[in-house]
């Protein structure tokens, strides 16, 4: 078994390590080079490995959008493991790996909605009516971003991930400890990978 | 200034990170930019603003060893002292109507069942070549974690659900073949038998 990182490195790395078993021929590819289309590749074949990855890539994602439309953190819960568990029943008919974002997007915020039409049946049409306004209005941009960081991939998707995506905006320092890298490399780094997002975001 | 700031410059001059001196040189050149330079700058200020629409919250611990665990519950469970089967209650196919239950007339079945789960109900319609669309109602016995459910034909599985809060699912398009259908909540794992075929 290869001992791999997970895609959010944390200041304790060793309560974040991964498990993927090594394909033949010892060719699997480094994590950060793992791309969407190869782990759900892995996961066509029921390797658990690869699904730990999946999931450690994209859980904040499906989560953050099961909140922002406007759920609390139970229903939120509930919306990703649902969203979870049908990308597992899809996995073979998902037609474009390469936008599996948006695809957990799109399904959780569906999932989103019916979960908050079932509970809008017990409010009263007072907390409905404010409730209605669409809670993400630049849901167009939100996926568009997404997407591209996935096809960015690598160390690129995730430090722009952690640099700009994350709530707390960890300082430059934290952010060296993570990626195991020295903090005036940061931020060269962060421009040549937000350079390319603007690449690929540009020929989209 | 002797040349056009580049990509990472002009990022860390809109991020405030340039010092004082070097700070007013970008801005000076900026204001008197070329275009290519100002399309960049307005596109860092874009993605500055877009990033923030929406920051990425971490779920909980438990949730996120939950959506781990899925994956070999669906595929391989661990056979444990866990697992029990449901019993069958009703098969439309085998009974003649009874008060409260449904009639599909010669299109569909209505299978019903008791478990340690509680009972659940299948309606089975006719789908697709070969298939059958599923809508059920899982009537849940006291606190309920959500309820994952996994139908399986000779032992693959075939299709993977997940019943709503209000017990009930809906699954299109399962191969006729699906011959088990497993219920999972928390550690209580339930087995029961199917027969999906439409006569």
């Amino acid at each position: 078994m290869t001992l791999l990182k997970s895609e959010r490195p944390t200041h304790s790395p060793s309560q974040n390590v991964l498990q993927m078993p090594r394909r033949s021929g010892g060719d699997t590819p480094a994590v950060e080079q793992v791309s969407d289309s190869e782990l759900l590749r892995r996961c066509r074949a029921r390797d658990a490995g690869a699904w730990d990855l999946l999931v450690s890539r994209y859980e904040r994602l499906v989560y953050t959008v099961a909140l922002r439309n406007g759920l609390g953190a139970e229903d939120a819960a509930d919306v990703t493991q649902s969203t979870f568990v049908m990308l597992i029943d899809s996995l073979d008919r998902i037609r474009d790996d390469e936008k599996l974002a948006s695809w957990l997007m799109t399904v959780a915020r569906r999932q989103a909605w019916r979960v908050r039409n079932l509970s809008r049946r017990s409010v009263s049409l007072d907390d409905a009516a404010e409730g209605s306004e669409d809670p993400l209005a630049d849901w167009a941009t939100v996926i568009a971003l997404h997407d591209a960081l996935a096809t960015l991939g690598g160390t690129c998707r995730d430090l722009l991930l952690a640099l700009y995506f994350e709530p707390e905006n960890p300082s430059y320092a934290e952010i060296a400890q993570r990626f195991g890298r020295s903090i005036g490399g940061i931020g060269p780094l962060r421009g040549r990978c937000l350079d390319k997002l603007r690449g690929i975001l540009e020929e989209e | 200034m002797t040349g056009r700031p580049t990509f990472t410059v002009l990022l860390d001059w809109l991020e405030g990170r340039l010092d004082g001196a070097r700070a007013a040189e970008v801005a000076a050149y900026v204001g008197a930019a070329d275009e290519e330079t100002r399309d960049r700058v307005e596109w860092i200020r874009d993605f500055l603003h877009d990033a923030q629409l929406m920051p990425l919250v971490q779920p909980p611990a438990e949730l996120s060893e939950r959506l781990r665990s899925a994956f070999v519950g669906f595929h391989s469970p661990r056979e444990t002292d866990g697992w029990t089967d449901a019993s069958m209650l009703y098969d439309t196919r085998t009974r003649p109507a009874a008060v409260g239950v449904r009639s599909f007339g010669d299109d569909g079945v209505h299978l019903a069942f008791d478990s340690r789960l509680g009972r659940f109900v299948l309606e089975v319609a006719p789908g697709g070549p070969g298939e059958v669309d599923l809508q059920g109602l899982i009537m849940v016995d006291g606190e309920d974690p959500g309820i994952d459910l996994a139908f399986l034909e000779h032992g693959s599985l075939r299709r993977a659900a997940r019943a709503g809060s209000d017990g009930r699912f809906d699954v299109p398009g399962v191969p006729a073949g699906v011959d088990e259908l497993w219920l999972t909540s928390g550690d209580t794992r339930v087995r029961a038998s199917l027969d999906l075929r439409l006569r």
